[in-house]
């Protein structure tokens, strides 16, 4: 009992600190791209600490329980993310559950926000489902050939199954982590599928509405989210890692691979996004799956 | 009180209770809805009785059957739980004599068919509580009349598939009650199991809203009384489910079917039913999302759900017939409960366009909230009952490795995610219209059957053992296995949910999000017109509200895709100008003419005889 506790903070605080870390960093990075100098890679620690002690605006009721049920989805769905050495709840891991326990997170973000009688917000929630429809649908058919093969959903029993298996998915399937890695980058926001954020066309969209301790609360949500994405990632298709570290290292390396793709690309339009997703990725996840079902066997 | 007595008294109270609507109707509403909670009850707690069995002779060879096994008494639970919590709902909505008389022939009917023993009762009363809601669903609206000969049409395609498989079934097998045909059917010849699976699994399709039969839903469900919708979704279509049970599980179809082609274990037979479940969660999902009517929204989303219990209890399985047992148990009170908010909003408001209303979130809140859960439940999250059936669907997806059904139901899935969410978004949320400023709450009897679905999807999201440890005694009461579960742990193949540990930890995120909001400086509360406009006034409420065709660029993509009702209705102008065409040729307006035809008919005639 009080060693889940105590990992659970430990993650939580872990989690935290090297997203929001590695967010600065990746403004540095994109500005340098960019041929800009770009801020201190501290910047996003300011930002967060800032909004929550400055003063606010409200919505009503359901503005704040929106928040709190976002960023409270999102707390409770990183302690099922295995980092490393340190697995808080093992065998419970449950993919669907990471998947389905961060929907709670986003049902509370797009309440709020669209709670907030801004249609700008509405719009960018409206795209922000669309574009879901369109990234999760190759990713979860990949997941199923990754299931099947290893008979087993729960992220730490995966993650062992690699290591002890000597190969990670990512060499065992590569159609599907490349498929995994696209629909991440969707995940995440990042462009050229940023069209539910937009800032100069909707205004941000969902964030629109929010100031002070609410925004402060929504990046902390963001950086959790961020964690979780690509913790999943890690986890499913280069073997989480034996210890944090080595964890903490790949979670860089995917990290920074989508940033970059992602700060010299333009943005697509909601419906361009699914119709993409709904093409190739979509295929080459059925051609991944078929071959793991009727190739590869058991 | 014996369910045979139950199923008398309701037939029995239907005239009788127009009667009384004649004198009072005050009166024989409340009695209407004590004898709904009476049945419910008198059903819920006859589990613990042994298995009954009652017979009611006709001719020497007919009788009605009717029995208490663990499915019938599982089914019934569901049917009677939405109709009782429906006739409570009803209570302040406008009342009529007919409309109290169908209405208990309905659940007289339905409550024949959950607890029949043998096809024929079955197909019987299930005839009753289908005629009943026909003439119900023309009660309140117009356009209806043409909506519910769709209902008619399609309805009379299952029937008389399903009256057929009856006599075929008395003709080759010799027996209609399900255990008997359950055995003997193994040893049939194929064609004969098949020729009994097609045309079972036909009315299945039609009643179950499933398709290629789904067309019905649409008009029917948006076009009948806002206080009949949450039976018609929730307890009309779940008989299709049990005779879905009755075609799929407690005969063995799995088995019988082995000597067919196999797709990784599935029979071809149970893997086009399953397919065809698939393409109506796809067709459900994207027309519910296309949809700008809240009824007819939460209508095709009903096919979409029952393409999930279709394609669960097709594939067998442990993981999915218990998974989709525990669907109809869940869509059940989800659909009756967002059905239920959608008419307590009706019922203020006058409409059922989403794009008609906005910000209701301040004057219905529990209206607000029982949509709310119910949604949760539909889309499938934790912590409500919803995740729990989805969950072990793909447990039996992931098992059997069936990529292109797990590919519907994933669809299903995250789809179910937009289109819950736009009523959600146009009725609740946003700018409140000007015209609502002095709405109430919906009335307490409206309010307290909603609250308490609300509380049922939620126990059962924290507590899912309980129902699976009902669904178990089913499944076992007809040969399948059961799914392992703890107190709080349900054991499955690729791995555990525990549903009071994930609760418990969401309580311990929320409580540390809390923290920080209450640590933090306290906000200042302002109008929902305060808004960032790009430094533009604004100052109609009813302008600013971004609900109408909110998925646009998705209903692009989708506008030229070939429509199943389009071709329908194409076909229906085609017959009908043939029958213009006959009656252009063959009916002349001339009287003459009519003698002339009579004289060459008796000419014909004579000569033909002479």
């Amino acid at each position: 009992m009080i060693i889940t506790i105590l990992s659970a903070i430990t993650l939580l605080v872990v989690a935290f600190c090297y997203t929001v870390t590695l967010e600065g960093l990746a403004r540095k990075i994109e500005a340098r791209i960019q041929r800009r100098y770009g801020p201190p890679f501290w910047q996003n620690f300011i930002d967060i600490f800032k909004g929550l002690t400055k003063h606010s605006i409200s919505h009503g009721f359901i503005f704040d329980f929106g928040v709190l049920m976002a960023l409270g989805g999102t707390i409770a769905t990183v302690l099922f993310i295995p980092a490393g050495s340190i697995v808080v709840f093992p065998g419970l891991d449950n993919v669907f559950v990471v998947i389905y326990l961060l929907a709670i997170g986003l049902l509370g973000m797009a309440m709020s926000a669209v709670g907030s009688g801004n249609p700008n917000a509405s719009i960018g929630i409206g795209r922000a489902l669309t574009q879901m429809l369109g990234y999760e649908l190759p990713f979860m058919i990949v997941l199923l050939g990754v299931f099947f093969h290893y008979r087993t959903s729960s992220l730490s029993e995966l993650v062992e199954l690699q290591i002890s298996g000597g190969s990670y998915n990512a060499w065992i399937m590569p159609i599907g982590a490349i498929v995994a890695f696209i629909s991440l980058m969707g995940m995440l926001g990042k462009k050229p599928f940023d069209t539910f954020i937009a800032p100069a066309e909707i205004a941000s969209g969902p964030l629109v509405e929010y100031s002070g301790k609410y925004l402060g609360m929504l990046l902390i949500q963001h950086a959790f989210a961020t964690f979780i994405e690509i913790g999943l990632f890690v986890n499913l298709f280069l073997g989480g890692g034996r210890t944090l570290w080595e964890f903490l290292l790949k979670f860089f390396l995917v990290y920074f691979l989508a940033v970059i793709i992602s700060s010299i690309m333009p943005r697509f339009r909601v419906e361009q996004a699914v119709k993409f997703y709904w093409k190739w990725p979509l295929i080459l996840s059925f051609a991944q799956v078929v071959i793991v079902v009727f190739a590869m066997g058991r | 009180m014996s369910i045979l007595t139950l199923i008398v008294v309701s037939l029995l109270a239907a005239p009788v209770l127009y009667v009384v609507a004649r004198l009072n109707r005050r009166i024989a509403y409340v009695a209407y809805a004590g004898l709904q909670l009476l049945s419910f009850f008198t059903v819920f707690f006859s589990r613990g009785s042994t298995l009954s069995y009652e017979v009611i002779g006709i001719t020497e060879r007919l009788n009605f059957n009717f029995g208490l096994s663990p499915a019938n008494w599982f089914f019934g639970s569901i049917v009677m739980l939405v109709i009782s919590m429906s006739a409570v709902f009803m209570l302040p909505l406008n009342k009529t004599p007919a409309k109290v008389m169908l209405l208990a022939l309905v659940s007289a009917g339905a409550l024949g068919a959950v607890f029949s023993m043998d096809f024929l009762t079955l197909l019987i009363f299930w005839e009753i509580s289908t005629w009943a809601s026909l003439i119900l669903i023309i009660q309140d609206r117009e356009k209806s009349v043409k909506e519910a000969i769709k209902y008619v049409s399609i309805g009379a395609v299952g029937s008389y598939a399903m009256l057929f498989s009856v006599f075929y079934m008395l003709r080759e097998l010799d027996a209609i009650d399900f255990s008997t045909v359950a055995v003997r059917i193994e040893k049939a010849p194929v064609h004969v199991q098949l020729v009994i699976f097609i045309s079972l699994s036909v009315m299945v399709l039609a009643k179950l809203g499933t398709f290629p039969l789904h067309t019905w839903l649409r008009g029917s469900h948006s076009c009948a009384p806002d206080e009949f919708s949450p039976i018609l979704s929730g307890a009309m279509t779940k008989i299709g489910a049990f005779l879905l049970f009755i075609v799929a599980v407690m005969i063995p179809s799995l088995k019988i079917f082995s000597q067919l082609p196999l797709f990784n274990g599935i029979p071809l037979a149970n893997y086009v039913l399953a397919a065809l479940g698939g393409v109506s969660i796809v067709v459900g999902t994207v027309m519910a999302i296309r949809m700008e009517d809240a009824k007819e929204l939460i209508a095709f989303s009903t096919v979409s759900n029952s393409g999930y219990i279709v394609l669960a209890l097709a594939i067998g399985g442990t993981y999915a017939t218990v998974g989709g047992l525990m669907h109809v148990l869940n869509h059940a009170i989800a659909s009756a409960a967002m059905f239920m908010a959608v008419a307590a909003v009706a019922y203020r408001t006058g409409t059922t366009k989403i794009h008609e209303m906005g910000g209701l979130i301040v004057k219905m809140p529990v209206s607000f909230a029982a949509y709310l859960v119910a949604i949760i439940s539909v889309a499938g999250i934790p912590p409500t009952s919803g995740f729990v059936s989805k969950w072990l669907i793909y447990q039996q997806l992931v098992q059997d490795g069936l990529p292109f059904l797990a590919f519907a139901a994933f669809f299903g899935s995250i789809g179910s995610f937009m289109y819950v969410f736009k009523p959600l978004a146009g009725i609740f949320l946003g700018q409140l219209k000007p015209e609502h400023r002095s709405l109430k709450e919906a009335p307490l009897a409206m309010v307290f059957p909603m609250a308490f679905l609300t509380l049922l999807t939620v126990f059962w999201g924290i507590l899912p053992s309980n129902a699976i440890r009902a669904i178990n005694t089913v499944t076992e009461s007809v040969g399948a296995d059961s799914v392992r579960i703890t107190f709080s742990r349900i054991i499955a193949l690729t791995g555990q949910w525990d549903s009071i540990l994930v609760t418990g930890v969401f309580a311990v995120g929320f409580f540390l999000a809390l923290l920080i909001f209450m640590k933090a400086k306290r906000a200042r509360r302002v109008e929902l017109m305060d808004n960032y406009t790009s430094g533009e006034f604004i100052y109609t409420a009813e302008l600013y509200h971004f609900s109408y065709r909110m998925y646009r660029p998705f209903d692009r993509m989708f506008e030229r895709w070939p429509s199943m009702e389009m071709w329908l209705a194409s076909l229906s102008d085609k017959i009908r100008e043939l029958g213009h065409l006959i009656r252009a040729v063959f009916f002349p307006k001339n009287p003459q003419i009519y003698v002339a035809y009579a004289l060459v008919v008796l000419l014909g005639a004579f000569w033909w005889l002479r």
